[in-house]
């Protein structure tokens, strides 16, 4: 049973150029999703519109069979939903530690050791890390939330290739071990082989490859 | 994460701007605390310049032809006597004294009349009829007379004439030796009718009348007799005694205008009958340049207000910009946009706690200095109002002398006002002593900063979070991005 549904979704730009036409998708708990496309395909718009960051013109979001503005946006972003952005989006004043508590529901310092990261390491400031500390503790950030989806937009985009190989375990052990519905959109084929499902986002619809 | 936690964490590691915005709070807060002791001190400086100098109104019998009760009667020889039906009694004392902020009266009349004594005769010669008249004072409480109160004289044996004694009377101590009288020994005087009084005071004189002056019987200080009401009504027969004025004392001489308003309401008191004088000049000109400082110092706290919030709206705005990447990434996490708003008003007034905290310091530092120049300022404008005051002064010739003194040691009012000497006042622009405005941060005023401080920071926060906090979070990110 599927844990998201996307239902007839349509968004447009302010400027009226459509850039996603009667978009359906169904996600499930446990399976790591990948969304490829061109750039401007509107990979990242799609994933806004799922994270609850935007609102769609036509159509309707459906977490566990429930419109995701029944609750409204804030609340579906605290509860149900994780993003992990290519630029990792950290707070740059406090440490990865403190960046995990942000809306941590479960004790962060083991998952982030689980990621990788050193005790000392965890209490530094996270600009002094490395992109893929910094990427690491960006997805301690989505695993403490403790959210049934993970949304990640090109998350081995700024990474080295080893680094990115690290990342991508983590994800799909996420999916697979912790029963996560994560979902990764990305230009990256090696990435999207490693998803469970690919999807394809071309002229403003989404198909399984 | 809470809120408070997050604004902790920003305030302790963005410490470059946690401490430019603590000196710009603690200059808003030094300006807004010196401001608000500078007003509170011109305040106090007013109430206790009001209870020292105090305020009068005299109630007068209206002997013109306006007072229907007036009454003129011509003996044979030409002489003219005028009186009214309706005198002022101690009912209309009473009434009068139902009127909130009235503190005490001086009733007082004095009329004609002769005595079985032998009397001190003056050195101006007069018509052979006045030659035994003398003065006899009718009063409530002889203690409140100018002439005990100016301590021309002093009552030396025996008591006070008071509001309960009847057919009572006080001689000086050289009319009680020249006749040989004594306390409880009974004099007979005489004018419309005749009345008996009983010797329950003698005073002595301290001032006595300039040796060379010419004066007549009745105005001697030896020959004064000062009697109770009740006797003065038993020398009136059937005609209706009542005092020739009364002056009442009000606790703000700021209120006498609405006290005479509500005096002037009372309905038991036909006002046809009476003419009501005031007199707060004193405290008006002495008042006014402190006044004037405290309109300055207002107007200069709501210049300061505006000015802070414009200045504390541009820095959290141009820093809010700085910090949308932050925002966004607290939106894209589903804190709530109040929460956010939550922190970055709880950062601003983590630092204001302290910088206004510090202000007591800054503020006692320049304070005084800053209240005196304020007060010289004003002062040059009021000196011409300042020698007004000294004129009034000049006119205040019964034993009332206005010196300028340091505000600071002025006298307690209720000693002052029973001394009825020497009223100090504070006044500016003379070439004695000035008047200094001794301001200190109070714990009110404080309390004061804090709700104005916290008012503004709200504002200026609410200004600031106002355009990012109108945008969807996937726009803020994309502006980030």
């Amino acid at each position: 049973m599927s844990i998201l549904e996307v239902k007839e979704i349509l968004y447009a730009y302010k400027n009226g150029k459509s850039i996603l036409s009667n978009i359906n998708a169904e996600f499930e708990a446990g399976k790591m999703y990948a969304i490829l496309g061109a750039s401007g395909s509107g990979k990242t718009t799609l994933l806004s519109l799922i994270g609850g960051l935007d609102v769609p013109k036509k159509g309707e979001i459906l977490f566990e069979q429930e419109n995701i503005l029944q609750r409204g946006l804030e609340y579906y972003r605290c509860n149900h939903v994780s993003l992990i952005f290519q630029s990792y989006n950290l707070i740059d004043y406090m440490t990865p530690i403190e960046n995990a508590e942000l809306t941590a529901k479960k004790d962060v310092l083991p998952i982030l050791e689980r990621l990788g990261l050193t005790c000392e390491e965890v209490k530094r400031n996270v600009m002094k890390l490395s992109g893929g500390q910094q990427q690491r503790v960006a997805i301690a950030r989505a695993l403490s939330a403790d959210t049934p989806i993970i949304l990640a937009d090109e998350p081995t985009g700024n990474l080295d290739e080893d680094t990115a190989v690290s990342i991508i375990n983590i994800l799909k052990e996420s999916a697979h071990k912790l029963n996560k519905c994560v979902i990764v959109v990305t230009h990256s084929n090696e990435l999207a082989a490693q998803a469970d499902i690919v999807l394809k986002l071309e002229r403003g619809n989404l198909h399984t490859i | 994460m809470g809120t408070i936690k997050r604004a902790y964490l920003y305030v302790t590691r963005k410490k470059g701007k946690s401490i430019l915005l603590f000196f710009i709070l603690l200059l808003m807060a030094t300006f807004v605390l010196t401001g608000l002791s500078i007003a509170k001190s011109s305040q106090e400086e007013q109430r206790n310049l009001r209870e020292v100098l105090g305020g009068e109104f005299q109630i007068v019998t209206d002997l013109s032809d306006n007072n229907p009760y007036a009454k003129k009667t011509v003996d044979s020889e030409g002489s003219v006597e005028l009186y009214t039906e309706y005198p002022i009694t101690q009912k209309v004392i009473d009434n009068v004294m139902t009127i909130d902020g009235i503190k005490s009266y001086n009733a007082e009349t004095h009329t004609f009349v002769s005595v079985n004594l032998d009397v001190f005769p003056g050195n101006v010669p007069i018509k052979a009829e006045y030659n035994n008249l003398i003065y006899a004072w009718s009063v409530i409480d002889t203690q409140t007379t100018n002439f005990f109160q100016s301590e021309k004289f002093k009552l030396v044996e025996g008591e006070h004439i008071t509001e309960n004694k009847s057919n009572a009377a006080i001689i000086s101590n050289a009319l009680a030796e020249k006749n040989g009288l004594k306390l409880g020994d009974t004099i007979s005087i005489q004018s419309d009718s005749t009345a008996t009084a009983k010797i329950i005071g003698i005073y002595e004189i301290l001032k006595p009348d300039p040796l060379y002056e010419n004066i007549v019987t009745y105005e001697k200080a030896e020959n004064q007799i000062f009697i109770d009401f009740q006797t003065l009504q038993n020398l009136f027969g059937n005609i209706p005694a009542g005092f020739g004025s009364v002056t009442f004392d009000v606790s703000d001489p700021a209120q006498l205008d609405n006290i005479i308003s509500n005096v002037k309401k009372l309905s038991t008191i036909d006002w046809r009958a009476f003419e009501v004088t005031t007199n707060n000049e004193t405290y008006l000109e002495a008042a006014a340049p402190l006044q004037k400082v405290q309109t300055l110092v207002i107007t200069m706290i709501i210049i300061i207000v505006f000015v802070s919030a414009i200045i504390l709206s541009l820095v959290l705005t141009m820093w809010g910009r700085s910090r949308i990447h932050e925002t966004g990434i607290f939106l894209s996490l589903g804190i709530a946009k109040v929460k956010i708003i939550g922190q970055y008003l709880t950062e601003v007034l983590m630092i204001a706690v302290f910088a206004f905290g510090f202000s007591y310091l800054t503020s006692n530092t320049v304070v005084n200095q800053l209240a005196n120049e304020l007060l010289q300022q004003t002062a040059s404008a009021s000196k011409e109002q300042t020698e007004i005051v000294t004129q009034i002064n000049g006119y205040s010739s019964d034993g009332i002398s206005i010196s300028v003194k340091d505000s600071s040691s002025l006298p307690d009012a209720s000693q002052q006002q029973k001394n009825n000497v020497d009223v100090e006042i504070p006044a500016v622009g003379t070439e004695t002593e000035e008047t200094q405005l001794h301001t200190t941060v109070s714990t009110c005023s404080i309390l004061q900063l804090y709700i104005i401080g916290i008012a503004i920071i709200i504002f200026s926060v609410g200004v600031s979070t106002l355009t990012i906090m109108r945008l969807k979070p996937r726009e803020i990110l994309s502006k980030m991005s």
